[in-house]
């Protein structure tokens, strides 16, 4: 009910909005002031989907435009009503940005936004060639709506504006539905999206495909407003920057953000032509060029999150660890007993409810004490068979073969630059492996994407932690449960029980912005384990922490290790890591040089000369 | 020589560091521990002027510090080593120490004393900094530290990211500078296990505020720290 109204809300305040304008305005001549910048609207939202929600600046979707607005034309000419045409010039712009977003999405940051401005060139170049220079709008009055009725002003107002509802209509369901989660995270941290499980590629390809529909339809539009389409008009560089100008000014990322920078910055640019560019021409370029960059001095993020930044209410300040750490060690959860059902049986039972194995809800106090549970025995969860990897030159990896079993905590140790890193991230699918086999439960995961070695059962945490910003800590752990097919009652239920589980409960609605270190690696703990994975790849998870915090996350992992996950971990902090682990596999140079417990690798004199040091090792045997 | 007090960091509306008062001496090897987030690192940036602070003192041999632009904080003689050992990765050894001694004409002079401490560094003059292994570009960032002939050197984590024998020879080097340049250092550390064990003073920060504070070994016999920081159960 209330999602719903949040749902409605914005589009129609815009048709509320749009209408009242509509009918002021009346028939003068500012009715057509008033499509042209619906249409500006339209087109800038759209350029909002990709470039501000998934965070790909694109700096062509001018493509998108002038194939919109050149396939109404060309439609047109032959005698088929442009409010048709339209549509196919939205299936030409989609097409298009298939093609565009398969040969592009590879690169990322900056080569992505060089390679998206390729096209409109090439798109202008063709359409001169092809002597497209000037086609006029056919002015049919007596052939009513579907020809735009050029003698009545308000009817294009009025289809634009419906337009511009629809638009802003289909970004407010994005902002909350589950692809606006997965663009916000992808456009934090395109890696650890992957490694929680959502598949980047393909969101961003259904982004861009939105956004080309959008800008197509714009352009369509573009043609009865304008009467007259050039090759510069639809394609041209200016054309890709004007959406991009209005989205940034206003606010990115944000629904609001194209229509504050739009409603702005349009009309005054409008006047400026009018007024000044007689004697001054290319005046409103000017403009935009001077307004963005005092927009950019003043509020970097656009009006709307400066403004939001001003006056919007502050958040709570992050609780002392001391409190935090309290929590977590209240009984309630560092007692709860792990239930029986999920952990034995040896195959889940298909059923229509998923509920996350790994955080149970069937805890009561009724719940019988302890369960034997069968740790370290069967076949092995993950097994490396000869793994190599080289970098150019040098040899990262080499003949790295082990196994981890049910249960296990693995630590794997070897001084900077041992590969370790390396290791994990050919585990998870980051980079690959030049040869050898890698078996998840059986199953070869070597060839894997991330997304896909996450869905296989793979979580994985980072040295320095990548959190999704601006995102809270519920939602952070949210993706994953998500990504996994959960339901958003379901994920929301899991993601509560993974940070309970790790004493950040009370933390749930806050910003990750605002949590401690400690704060943050619990909670990719939390975000890892909401994948339901039989196997956690942990990095460096004590990485900067000490005192209680670091207790709290060994008794995290302990935790999770209790319920029959596998965890590999790379840590540099012996006393914790011998206490928590119970073998170690040893790396110097991309080899294993020793495997075993503490006691045995800590008398392995190679291992104390490249890694443990004289004064460990003495510690370690006395 | 360094006197901080009722020190005062905010960032927007969250605060790093609600009062803290600290001191070091001539000669002093003072350490800072506590668990994270607990305003450490705002604290030593503070000192060195790159994050604003109020505070009712920050006096650095008698000199008042604050609203002091870090560059002339660094000429009084303080020198920062801050946290990730931040090198110039693409610059070689030599050229990133020399960046420590900027604008003192004998630069090339003071190199000598660097190598002969760490003779690594010697061995690798010539070599990219972004080429180092983790241990010796943290060995890089203190020598580049050492550069300026500080009074007083702010080690700001140095362990955070290296294996354990890397972590002993990186504090024994620490160890060698306090003793044989009679230099005063304030180390901020997470190990704190061997931060008491090297300094003889001891601040325990806690949310913002000092909750102990100490000579170094009878903190290191204290109940409620071997329970909290020195991992005993």
């Amino acid at each position: 009910m209330n999602r719903t109204v949040r749902l409605l809300l914005p589009p129609a305040a815009v048709a509320v909005v749009g209408l009242a304008a509509i009918a002021l305005v009346g028939d003068s001549p500012s009715q057509h002031t008033i499509s042209v910048m619906l249409i500006s609207m339209i087109f800038a939202t759209g350029w909002n989907v990709i470039g501000g929600y998934a965070g790909q600046a694109s700096f062509g979707q001018a493509a998108y435009f002038g194939l919109g607005a050149y396939t109404t034309m060309l439609l047109a000419a032959q005698g088929v009503p442009p409010l048709l045409g339209m549509w196919a010039g939205v299936v030409v712009a989609a097409a298009a940005a298939l093609l565009i977003g398969l040969l592009t999405f590879r690169l990322t940051g900056i080569y992505f936004g060089l390679s998206t401005v390729v096209f409109p060139i090439i798109l202008l170049t063709l359409a001169i060639y092809w002597d497209a220079q000037e086609l006029s709008f056919p002015y049919k009055v007596d052939q009513g709506v579907a020809w735009f009725a050029p003698d009545v002003p308000q009817v294009l107002s009025l289809i634009a504006l419906a337009a511009t509802v629809a638009a802003v209509g289909i970004a407010s369901l994005i902002e909350r539905s589950r692809l606006g989660l997965y663009l916000h995270a992808l456009r934090s941290d395109q890696g650890a999206a992957e490694a929680s499980g959502v598949d980047t590629m393909r969101q961003k390809i259904v982004a861009l495909e939105i956004s080309a529909a959008l800008s197509a339809v714009a352009g369509a539009l573009y043609c009865p407003a304008v009467l007259v389409l050039t090759p510069e008009g639809g394609f041209g560089l200016l054309r890709s920057v004007e959406p991009v100008i209005y989205t940034v000014f206003g606010g990115i990322g944000t629904l609001w953000g194209p229509l504050i920078g739009t409603t702005i910055l349009h009309p005054l640019a409008h006047w400026l032509d009018i007024t000044v560019g007689g004697t001054l021409p290319g005046a409103s370029g000017l403009f935009y060029g001077v307004a963005l960059l005092l927009m950019i001095l003043v509020f970097p993020q656009g009006l709307y999150w400066g403004v939001r930044a001003r006056f919007g209410r502050a958040s709570a300040r992050p609780a002392p660890p001391g409190q935090v750490a309290a929590a977590a060690r209240s009984p309630d959860l560092l007692l709860r007993p792990t239930p029986a059902t999920d952990r034995d049986a040896p195959t889940p039972v298909p059923g229509p409810v998923v509920v996350a194995p790994i955080v149970s809800h069937a805890a009561t106090p009724a719940a019988p004490p302890a369960v034997v549970v069968p740790l370290r025995t069967g076949p092995p969860v993950l097994q490396l068979k000869g793994v190599h990897k080289k970098f150019g030159g040098l040899q990262v990896l080499s003949d790295v073969s082990f196994d981890a079993h049910r249960g296990e905590i693995l630590g794997v140790i070897g001084p900077n630059g041992a590969g370790k890193t390396t290791l994990f991230n050919i585990l998870n699918g980051f980079i690959p492996l030049d040869n050898g086999q890698i078996f998840v439960d059986g199953r070869d995961v070597a060839s894997l994407k991330p997304h896909e070695v996450f869905a296989a059962g793979v979580g994985r945490t980072f040295q320095v932690v990548r959190d999704f910003k601006r995102l809270t800590l519920a939602e952070n752990v949210t993706i994953p449960a998500r990504a996994r097919g959960l339901s958003r009652t379901q994920a929301e239920r899991v993601a509560a029980d993974a940070l309970s589980e790790v004493g950040l409960a009370n933390r749930a609605e806050v910003l990750v912005e605002r949590l401690s270190t400690g704060e943050l690696r619990r909670m990719e703990l939390a975000r890892a384990m909401c994948g339901d994975s039989k196997l956690l790849l942990l990095d460096e998870f004590l990485g900067g922490l000490g005192g209680e915090d670091a207790n709290l996350i060994l008794a995290v992992i302990r935790r999770i290790r209790d319920r029959g996950v596998t965890v590999v971990a790379i840590e540099h902090t012996m006393r914790a890591m011998a206490d928590l682990v119970d073998r170690f596999v040893v790396l110097n140079f991309g080899r294993i040089v020793a495997t075993g417990t503490v006691r045995e690798v800590a008398e392995n004199p190679e291992v104390i000369e490249a890694y443990l040091g004289k004064r460990w090792a003495a510690r370690a045997a006395g | 020589m360094l006197q901080v007090d009722q020190l005062r960091v905010r960032y927007g509306t969250v605060e790093a560091v609600s009062d803290i008062s600290i001191r070091v001496g001539e000669r002093d090897f003072v350490s800072v521990i506590g668990s994270n987030g607990a305003g450490k690192t705002s604290l030593v940036k503070a000192i060195s002027g790159t994050v604003a602070s109020e505070a009712q003192r920050i006096e650095f041999e008698g000199v008042d510090l604050r609203a002091m632009p870090p560059a002339r904080i660094a000429r009084l003689g303080i020198a920062h080593v801050p946290e990730g050992r931040k090198v110039f990765r693409t610059m070689s050894v030599e050229e990133n120490l020399l960046t420590g001694a900027l604008g003192h004409a004998d630069a090339r002079k003071r190199l000598p004393t660097q190598y002969e401490l760490f003779p690594r560094l010697a061995e690798r003059h010539r070599q990219l900094a972004g080429t180092l292994s983790g241990g010796e570009q943290q060995m890089l960032a203190i020598a580049r530290g050492l550069m300026s002939r500080p009074k007083l050197l702010i080690l700001d984590e140095p362990s955070l990211g290296l294996a354990p024998n890397l972590t002993d020879q990186i504090f024994l080097f620490i160890q060698r500078v306090h003793q044989e340049l009679n230099m005063s250092i304030l180390l901020i550390e997470q190990q704190a296990a061997e931060a008491l064990d090297l300094s003889d003073r001891t601040y325990v920060i806690e949310s913002g505020r000092v909750s102990i504070e100490g000579p170094s070994s009878s903190l290191a016999s204290d109940d409620s720290i071997r329970r909290s920081y020195l991992g005993v159960r």
